[in-house]
């Protein structure tokens, strides 16, 4: 009894607060639940409160035949091909940027890595919040840095990269990118740390040039590494949506799922719970079997019964 | 082999134009005009500063994240670390299943978290629990539990059992025996857990912003409405506002690499 006794107090708390309400959530999905009936007021609310808001009717399929060929799908497929898209574009940028750092920051010919080291994982280790409000200001359409080099560059009406739908779901690419290299950066300084430097000067001595000790050395021994953080920064992108929530997300919420579902419960004056509900349950079922497919792919579990 | 300039070179360029973003809300916060650029004026001042240190809503805010946070801190360890040893030191039916459910969750729990949010709010409502600090503690400490547990139970596996048994022998019952032997033995890893849950919590907007409203804003709340009308707040002054807010959390993580460098790198 005793392992029980200790397990359950932590258990039952995140059973409640987090696994019921995605249950509940889907049972939402099948009902009407709008402003007018949702959420029910408290037991001891008064009488006729209650009685002013009764609770939400089973609909059936309604909601999912709204979002997948009803009134919202056009916003609901819309959302789900851009974020599709955004996976498609961060992903290579994020892993593409990262590796490149990290060579460059395992590189013998580098002198002062360990300084650069500490600014590069900045983006890591502050709040998000702050480098959302740090990426605003180099996007600002008067100030910002982008623009001001664009205006030199001759661009005499640079875009406004919160306004314009394209521009900010650009902006929302590069932020992404910049928030997720520390995190490739380190899986490739940590795959090629351990490899014996004489393997390099080996095959320099054999007469290999550069790009066949990047091919043939380097590429296999991060190869691994590399597409497990691949996977994990693709799941990233799929759930992508608090940066663009804090951007524009007037602008914004159509082009991330999870921004769509968050929008139609919160982010507008419809509040048609039971609408965004179903968009939400379509989304977690998706994330859910990417995760679950991406561990049994990149053997994320394995070693976790070693003790 | 011999440094090379030019790698060098590309290297520190990188590393500036990465960084600069972070560099410019420092300057600019720093700056008496409320707008910076290089080549442009630059006239320090910690005026922006002082005009943060004196509004109301930074004091409240403050005070509100430092309860949220300092709650689920305490919540997230009361009820992770008995769990985490539970796993580490019995072995009982369900124990491995429950263990990989927990370590799956952890993967993806931003998105599932949005998925729930719907019905989180009709259950928060429904218990009258909407805008009270500490329930907003519990949910988050309840989202922290699967992970927490996880990482509790891979620092206890290393702590050998033989003090344990002493103790068993000489008739100490289970929570004597958490208090006096198991726990001193884990404070590092009972730090790391804590400063994890606090920059979880000290940087939670979502439910925060569904759930407090007037004088119970955290300080998240309060940057994220002088963000949401940017226009009307000078940027020098809305740069030093995000930075202060910023101040914890990243001190924080400092003190937890230091931990991380001696030896507890199982967090990642």
């Amino acid at each position: 009894m005793r392992p029980y006794l200790l397990i359950f107090p932590g258990l039952l708390l995140f059973l409640f607060f987090n696994l019921w309400p995605i249950v509940y959530s889907v049972y939402i999905s099948f009902t009407n639940a709008n402003i007018r009936n949702f959420p029910q007021p408290p037991p001891w609310a008064p009488e006729e409160l209650k009685q002013a808001r009764p609770p939400p009717d089973f609909v059936g399929l309604a909601n999912y035949a709204s979002i997948f060929t009803g009134p919202a799908s056009a916003g609901f497929w819309n959302a789900v091909l851009w974020t599709l898209v955004f996976v498609a574009v961060s992903v290579p940028a994020k892993v593409a940027l990262g590796t490149f750092i990290g060579l460059l920051m395992s590189s013998e010919k580098v002198l002062g890595k360990s300084a650069m080291r500490a600014f590069l994982i900045v983006p890591w280790a502050l709040p998000l919040i702050l480098s959302v409000v740090a990426w605003r200001y180099v996007f600002d359409p008067t100030y910002g840095v982008v623009n001001q080099m664009l205006y030199s560059l001759g661009v005499s009406k640079p875009p406004d990269w919160f306004v314009n739908k394209d521009y900010a779901y650009a902006a929302m690419v590069v932020i992404e990118a910049w928030l997720a290299y520390p995190f490739i950066m380190t899986v490739v300084i940590g795959a090629l740390a351990n490899v014996p430097r004489t393997a390099f000067e080996a095959a320099q001595i054999d007469g290999a040039g550069r790009w066949a000790v990047f091919t043939r050395i380097t590429l296999p021994l991060i190869k691994r590494p590399l597409i497990y953080a691949s996977v994990m920064t693709a799941a990233a992108s799929l759930q992508f949506f608090l940066v663009a929530f804090l951007w524009n997300f007037i602008q914004l919420y159509d082009r991330f799922v999870l921004a769509y579902g968050y929008y139609w419960a919160f982010g507008s004056p419809f509040r048609e719970y039971g609408l965004a509900a179903a968009v939400l349950s379509i989304s977690a079922l998706v994330i859910s079997v990417f995760m679950i497919l991406a561990i049994r792919l990149t053997g994320l579990m394995r070693g976790m019964y070693e003790s | 082999m011999r440094a090379s300039l030019a790698q060098t070179s590309v290297a520190v360029l990188t590393t500036f134009l990465l960084f600069y973003p972070v560099l410019q809300i420092v300057l600019l916060s720093l700056n008496k005009i409320p707008y910076f650029r290089i080549g442009g004026d630059f006239v320090p001042t910690l005026e922006s500063f002082q005009w943060v240190l004196q509004q109301p809503e930074f004091w409240r805010g403050l005070v509100n994240s430092l309860i949220v946070a300092g709650a689920t801190v305490v919540a997230v360890i009361t009820l992770a670390l008995p769990g985490a040893y539970a796993f580490s030191r019995y072995r009982f039916r369900g124990r491995d299943p429950l263990l990989s459910f927990y370590v799956v969750f952890t993967q993806v729990s931003g998105g599932l978290g949005i998925a729930g949010l719907i019905a989180l709010f009709a259950i928060v409502s429904a218990l009258g629990l909407r805008n009270n600090l500490l329930a907003l503690a519990l949910i988050y400490a309840a989202g922290a539990i699967p992970y927490h547990t996880w990482l509790l139970k891979t620092y206890i596996d290393t702590i050998p059992r033989s003090a344990e048994e002493a103790a068993l022998i000489d008739g100490a019952g289970v929570v004597t025996l958490l208090f006096r032997v198991v726990f001193p033995l884990m404070a590092p890893a009972l730090a790391v857990s804590a400063i994890l849950s606090f920059i979880g919590a000290w940087g939670e907007l979502i439910l925060a912003n569904l759930f407090l409203s007037g004088e119970n804003r955290t300080l998240i709340l309060w940057i994220y409405s002088l963000m949401s009308n940017v226009y009307s707040v000078q940027w020098n002054r809305f740069a030093a506002a995000a930075l202060l807010y910023a101040i914890p959390p990243v001190v924080l993580y400092i003190i937890l690499q230091r931990f991380l460098r001696k030896g507890l790198a199982f967090v990642y």
